[in-house]
């Protein structure tokens, strides 16, 4: 983990210079970028959860749709 | 600026306040109740109590909020999806993700969007807040009190927005339940005082209705919800960064705004509009509450509205620093610079609600192609996948450069959804085309963009090797 870190900072670091941040920023965004993307790959769970919550709310609001259009029609 | 660690306070500040990714442990919104709550302060503010007094006037009765609520859910999902999600994952507002979208220069086109939508509603609810400040101190309505208390409460947004996200998250926390509870109140007083078979039966003269047609009826009341979910995009991309945990951002966010609001602060403003003949936004307070209770009530909603204009003040402030020129100044002096001209509208404030909520309401028809292009970009053709430190890069090495740092494919699926959309249904005078009646316009709109997107980055982008697409 650590050493992924450091590797995408280094990366990241050499990156940003075209990015228009305050130099003293860079050194910090590039940091954090690679903490995010340790963090992100490292957290690559829960998307079909995702998937099944948005298509529950999708499905009561379709379904609300067509109860209340049958009602007042 | 400190170059020390990453996650010492005044980096970690720096971060909330600027476009650097914020770091999990950096986030404001540790549980999703505190996400939820504010959510919650977000729609029960001024802007909810109008849709609630506007929802009667569709012509359907009491199905008009289940019309609302459904046009809200399907809107809602995808620009929560598209604009929440990608956020709390990176740690980076959603205009940032949306260059992956619209290319590093194209992305000019949300971000206007975003600032127009945020700071209008700034300058509505000032005025708007001012005036139910202004009557119940008895001042003249068109005093000059109205533009001394607006520029109070801009003073007051802009100090409290400076202070950063911190402030707003623990002022939802109380305020969210204490709205939903005094809501629930009403409608329980409003019961007891009319009678249950009253208010079931509650409806508007028929010359007070935009139409007798329940289908027209029934998909004006649509129309609405999903205008207000379409809104999701913009504001829960802003602060879905903030959050600790994407499993906090979907269910919070829609229980919230489709279920906590229409069902307390909307239903109670819908009621009173029926039940009780009074025009002003709050009146119906006092006479529903009494003096006391009903004061009350204005108070919290005046308190809302100002947590909702720092909100909107704080998202337009990380955004605008997408502006190269913006990048680089104070947090305080950027913020200022955001709120200036609503001092000198503080002193137009008849001009101001006529006018410029005009201009609000139709900069947000845009909303609707801008979240089918970003939700078919990130769940479709780009598979959750993108690469944080490419949202940084402006030059010709980037993944997001496109054709000179423009997508032609998602600015022309945007053009064409603001086309159809105004044709379909005219926000303001609801003047509607013919296929309106048979598909809305909020629908055909995010379902055309989305797949012009789709087919224009597999025919075109893809093809020529443009955005770093997966094949």
């Amino acid at each position: 983990m650590a050493d992924r870190v450091a590797a995408i900072t280094a990366e990241a670091e050499d990156s940003v210079r075209v990015a228009g941040f305050d130099p003293a920023l860079r050194r910090d965004l590039a940091r954090r970028v690679g903490l995010l993307v340790a963090h992100e790959s490292g957290a690559a769970r829960g998307r079909s959860r995702l998937a099944l919550e948005a298509a529950g709310w999708l499905g009561v609001g379709i379904a609300l749709a067509v109860l209340t259009l049958t009602f007042v029609l | 600026m400190s170059q020390g660690s990453t996650t010492g306070g005044e980096v970690a500040r720096r971060a909330v306040e600027s476009r650097l990714p914020v770091l999990p442990e950096e986030r404001v919104f540790t549980t999703a109740s505190s996400f939820l709550w504010t959510c919650v302060t977000l729609g029960a503010t001024g802007a909810g109590l109008l849709v609630g007094k506007a929802l009667p006037h569709a012509g359907i009765g009491s199905a008009a909020i289940l019309a609302f609520v459904a046009g809200l859910l399907v809107a809602l999902v995808p620009a929560v999806l598209a604009g929440g999600i990608p956020s709390a994952r990176l740690g980076v507002d959603t205009i940032e993700v949306s260059k992956s979208s619209f290319g590093v220069r194209g992305v000019a086109l949300p971000l206007g969007g975003l600032i127009l939508l945020c700071l209008g509603w700034t300058f509505v609810l000032a005025p708007m807040t001012a005036t139910i400040l202004a009557d119940m101190g008895g001042a003249a309505p068109d005093g000059q009190a109205r533009a001394g208390i607006g520029l109070a409460i801009l003073a007051v947004v802009w100090l409290f927005a400076s202070r950063g996200p911190e402030l707003f998250e623990r002022l939802a926390v109380y305020l969210g339940p204490a709205l939903t509870i005094l809501s629930f109140a009403f409608v329980v007083l409003l019961i007891g005082r009319f009678g249950m078979t009253a208010v079931a039966a509650a409806k508007l003269p028929a010359e007070a209705l935009l139409t007798t047609d329940p289908r027209r009826g029934f998909l004006i009341a649509f129309e609405w919800g999903a205008a207000t979910g379409l809104v999701g995009w913009p504001l829960l991309g802003g602060v879905a960064r903030l959050v600790r945990d994407e499993r906090h951002v979907v269910t919070p966010a829609i229980f919230a705004w489709g279920v906590v609001n229409p069902l307390s602060i909307i239903l109670c403003a819908a009621l009173a509009e029926v039940l009780v003949a009074d025009g002003s936004p709050l009146g119906w307070m006092p006479i529903v509450g009494g003096a006391l209770f009903g004061g009350v009530g204005i108070v919290l909603v005046v308190v809302a509205n100002v947590n909702l204009m720092v909100i909107l003040l704080y998202t337009a402030g990380v955004a605008v620093q997408h502006l190269p020129a913006v990048a680089r100044a104070r947090w305080e002096g950027i913020l200022a610079a955001l709120i200036a001209p609503g001092i000198y509208l503080s002193f137009f404030p008849d001009w101001v609600l006529d006018n410029v909520t005009t201009v609000v309401t139709y900069s947000g028809v845009m909303f609707a192609g801008i979240t089918a292009v970003t939700f078919t970009d990130y769940y479709f053709l780009r598979r959750q996948e993108v690469e944080t430190l490419d949202l940084f890069r402006t030059d010709r090495a980037g993944r997001y450069y496109f054709w000179r740092g423009v997508n032609l494919c998602a600015i022309g699926a945007v053009t064409v959804g603001i086309a159809l959309d105004l044709w379909l249904l005219d926000p303001v005078t609801l003047e509607a085309a013919g296929p309106f009646l048979w598909a809305g316009a909020t629908i055909p709109t995010l379902i055309v963009s989305g797949a012009l997107h789709y087919a224009g980055t597999r025919l075109l982008s893809i093809p020529a090797g443009r955005g770093s697409y997966p094949s």
